[in-house]
């Protein structure tokens, strides 16, 4: 794209540099934003529209072998929301599990332009990455499950952090990965004997390590490669009754934990909402949604994305097959449960948030809590989709946010247990500026993606552009599921809601140096290997799989 | 407004055809019902294409006639009107149908009438699979309305059904009323293997010959006659509940005479 254009007159949001609504113009040349282009370059005049970056969602499940598992076992989910081929679009269907056109269209309406697929198991990443490729218009990262690997409870066990360091290195590599994900640490691995762990202090059986020193141990691993974002972290004892003391406890593993790294966070915990119950059983199950929210408001180095409830059909799909076994029990739906080999595990199983249901209530009630009470620049939007709902649904819960009379109207439908939540006496209302910090500069600064999430000069041309009047919610909905005019590295790719273009994507992943360990830990990955049913050599995902590789190479440390 | 379609020539690979819903195209002018679009494998075509279209009398009916074997997906979910059908029928004829009527002199191929909400179906030939049954993945097929066949039903016709009537006149394949969870269904004629196999609920009434049946199918008693759906069936019946794998309230009644060796 080396056609110059302005975006002139729009009103432009834009948190990372201090703009709150001012009426500007935005340049852009070759995909990049710029701070000015000559006389003979388009003008877009959007004088009414609001402008902000692109979206950025930091957490979405999207490919990889547990959204084909949750697409073979729900063929009535994928037969939904079905729109046929045009000469340029690929047919598109699915809702909660929805096809990798539907997934790329759908956040491309909305406004998206990044998005992270937050759970990849190695063994699995060369098929995730073929889909994350297929997935149009979008830039894509992965974060890699490190949580339960052997080789790195082994490497924890035996004190060898050098060792551990140069593995992450090469696992991220291989993986074609962008950041380390621990999901459960320590339970995934405990649910291949049948167990879980209950709590960070646990063991977890034959490595005779704790979820505490996972966390910690890859925590050190992750800032010694100065990768760009954070360790991302799904704690342990996820969905259950009384769990927000163990997101306490583990929130309280890194507090005096420092980075270096622009990001400024040294821990990500994602979906919060599914961590933040009190109670000790179903029958006097709550929201403890403040005591977790003044714990993440009083640490300087922890993020968090929401995992905000969205009424309806969910396919819960997570690597935590514990707690998947657990749900199943529950609600009697189907379920898939996989192990993957020497290195983590998953299962799925479709669940139905029901507005007459107090569990899901109160569930709803959290995830509005947590994101009306934490600072705007240290929690995140998402829906952990597709297991607290479906990506699509943001703009019905930024609504929720904006408007104390939409929630106050939405529990009036309610399960009357809301009307007893904090949230009924939370009289906050998110502005616009703080929308875009939940969805863009808060989201793109904890990965580490400098180059988006804002529209200063340098900045990816990933704009997004809506109809909508900034201080009114009037059509707020509609207007954010169809964006006036998205660009994409410059190229228009949506125009009122129409998709225009199609292009591939970049990959991100990082290429982190290796060390004078490398031949060691190479040696312990070959006697590692002998538990796999593949081959050492065979094992990562070669750069040709990535359509548009665009690796990231950190900093080495001195 | 009525509407007369007659088959030209449908493509080989047969024609989606979900837009021939009478109440919808009632609102449209000839010229306007001649430019709808249909699927034709990868293509799309004009629904003037493949058939002859002429509108007649002031009635919000639809008439097809020929040989639409090939034409898939003819009133699928539709609310109100009529529509006649002088020949065979494809698949998913009348599915997710929520009122209406449907009438077909031939016979119709397989998924007819799955995850019907109302309205009423009569075929007078023979229905292919999954007649009244749930589409993959769902968990409820046909929940409301009623389908009459006068010929024979292929296998696992009610797959799921949670709700309705479907009376089929001359014998079924395999597998009736698989995982059936309400509503009646009578099979007057032979009945295939495992009928009944996972039922939860509902009747599954067999009016003829049953070779065998599930070990899940536990006798109470035997009843002279039986209600289904308004109209009383003369027995005797054996009266089995029905299928002990689930959690069941189901019932299933065997005409008594032809199927003695069952009691035992």
């Amino acid at each position: 794209m080396k056609a110059e254009l302005v975006l002139a007159n729009g009103t432009v949001y834009d948190p990372a540099n201090g703009i709150a609504g001012e009426r500007m113009d935005i340049c852009i040349r070759e995909g990049k934003i710029v701070e000015r282009v000559s006389e003979g370059a388009q003008r877009l005049d959007l004088a009414g529209k609001v402008v902000m970056p692109g979206g950025v969602d930091v957490h979405t499940h999207v490919t990889g072998s547990k959204v084909n598992a949750g697409r073979i076992m729900r063929p009535e989910d994928v037969r939904s929301n079905v729109s046929p081929r045009t000469p340029l679009t690929r047919s598109a269907s699915g809702f909660t599990v929805p096809n990798v056109y539907q997934i790329g269209y759908t956040y491309a309406r909305m406004g998206y332009t990044t998005l992270v697929e937050a759970a990849v198991p190695p063994l699995k990443a060369r098929h995730t990455h073929e889909e994350l490729s297929a997935i149009p218009i979008l830039d894509k990262a992965s974060l890699v499950l490190m949580g339960n690997n052997w080789l790195i409870m082994k490497y924890l066990s035996e004190g060898r952090d050098d060792l551990l360091r140069e593995y992450v290195a090469w696992l991220l590599e291989a993986a074609k990965g962008y950041g380390i994900k621990i999901v459960n640490p320590g339970g995934t691995e405990a649910w291949g004997w049948g167990r879980n762990v209950e709590g960070v202090r646990d063991k977890v059986p034959h490595f005779g390590i704790t979820p505490a020193e996972i966390i910690k141990g890859l925590l050190q691993a992750n800032e010694g490669l100065n990768l760009p974002t954070s360790v991302h972290l799904h704690a342990n004892r996820l969905g259950k009754p009384g769990n927000y003391s163990t997101t306490l406890e583990t929130m309280e593993l890194v507090r005096n934990a420092t980075t270096r790294m622009p990001r400024g966070q040294v821990l990500h915990v994602v979906h919060l909402q599914f961590h933040s119950y009190g109670g000790d059983g179903w029958r006097n199950f709550r929201s403890e949604a403040d005591k977790v929210a003044a714990a993440v408001n009083s640490s300087s180095n922890i993020t968090v994305d929401a995992g905000a409830v969205v009424f309806g059909w969910s396919t819960t799909m997570t690597a935590d097959g514990p707690f998947e076994h657990d749900l199943q029990r529950l609600t009697h739906l189907k379920w898939t449960n996989a192990d993957v080999e020497a290195e983590t595990g998953a299962g799925v199983v479709p669940h139905f948030y029901s507005m007459k249901n107090a569990v899901s209530v109160v569930q709803w009630c959290t995830g509005l809590e947590l994101l009306l009470l934490i600072k705007p620049d240290r929690i995140f939007l998402t829906t952990d989709h597709p297991n607290a709902g479906s990506f699509s649904k943001y703009p019905q819960i930024i609504h929720l946010l904006m408007s104390r009379k939409y929630r106050d109207a939405m529990m009036e439908k309610l399960n009357p247990v809301c009307k007893k939540s904090v949230l009924a006496s939370l009289d906050r209302e998110y502005t616009l500026y703080d929308i875009v910090k939940i969805t863009r500069a808060g989201t793109a600064k904890a990965l580490g993606l400098l180059q988006k999430g804002h529209l200063a000069p340098g900045a990816d041309a990933d704009v997004a552009v809506y109809d909508l009047k900034p201080d009114s919610t009037e059509g707020l909905e509609k207007a954010l599921s169809s964006a006036h005019l998205v660009l994409k590295d410059g190229t228009t790719v949506v125009r009122d809601g129409r998709i225009l273009a199609a292009p591939i994507g970049r990959t991100y992943w990082v290429k982190c140096p290796p060390t004078s360990k490398r031949d060691e830990m190479i040696d312990g990955l070959r006697e590692h290997f002998r538990y796999y049913t593949i081959q050492l050599g065979n094992y990562p995902a070669s750069e040709e799989h990535l359509m548009r590789s665009s690796p990231v190479v950190p900093e080495v440390s001195s | 407004m009525s509407i007369k379609l007659v088959v030209k020539k449908v493509p080989a690979v047969g024609l989606e055809a979900d837009v021939i819903d009478p109440a919808a195209l009632g609102k449209k002018g000839l010229s306007e019902i001649g430019r709808l679009q249909v699927w034709a494998g990868r293509r799309t075509m004009p629904l003037a294409d493949p058939f002859d279209i002429s509108v007649q009398v002031p009635e919000e009916k639809v008439e097809i006639h020929g040989d639409a074997s090939r034409v898939k997906r003819i009133g699928q979910g539709m609310a109100s009107g009529r529509i006649d059908l002088f020949g065979d029928a494809g698949m998913h004829l009348g599915n997710r149908m929520s009122g209406g009527e449907i009438h077909v002199s031939g016979s119709v191929s397989s998924w007819c009438g799955c995850e019907m909400q109302g309205g009423s179906i009569t075929i007078a030939g023979n229905a292919a699979h999954y007649l009244g049954g749930a589409y993959r993945g769902s968990s409820a097929g046909m929940q409301g309305g009623s389908i009459t066949v006068s010929g024979a039903a292929g296998g696992e016709a009610g797959c799921r059904m949670a709700d309705g009537v479907i009376t089929i006149g001359a014998g079924c394949g395999d597998f009736a009323g698989v995982h059936q969870k309400g509503g009646v269904i009578v099979v007057h004629g032979p009945c295939g293997a495992r009928p009944g196999a996972g039922m939860t609920g509902g009747q599954l009434i067999l009016n003829g010959r049953v070779e065998s049946i599930l070990p899940g199918a536990a006798y109470l008693e035997e009843v002279q006659e039986v209600e289904a759906a308004g109209t009383k069936l003369k027995g005797p019946f054996l009266k089995f509940k029905c299928d002990l794998a689930e959690e069941t309230q189901g019932e299933l009644l065997i005409l008594t005479e032809p199927n003695k060796h069952l009691r035992a």
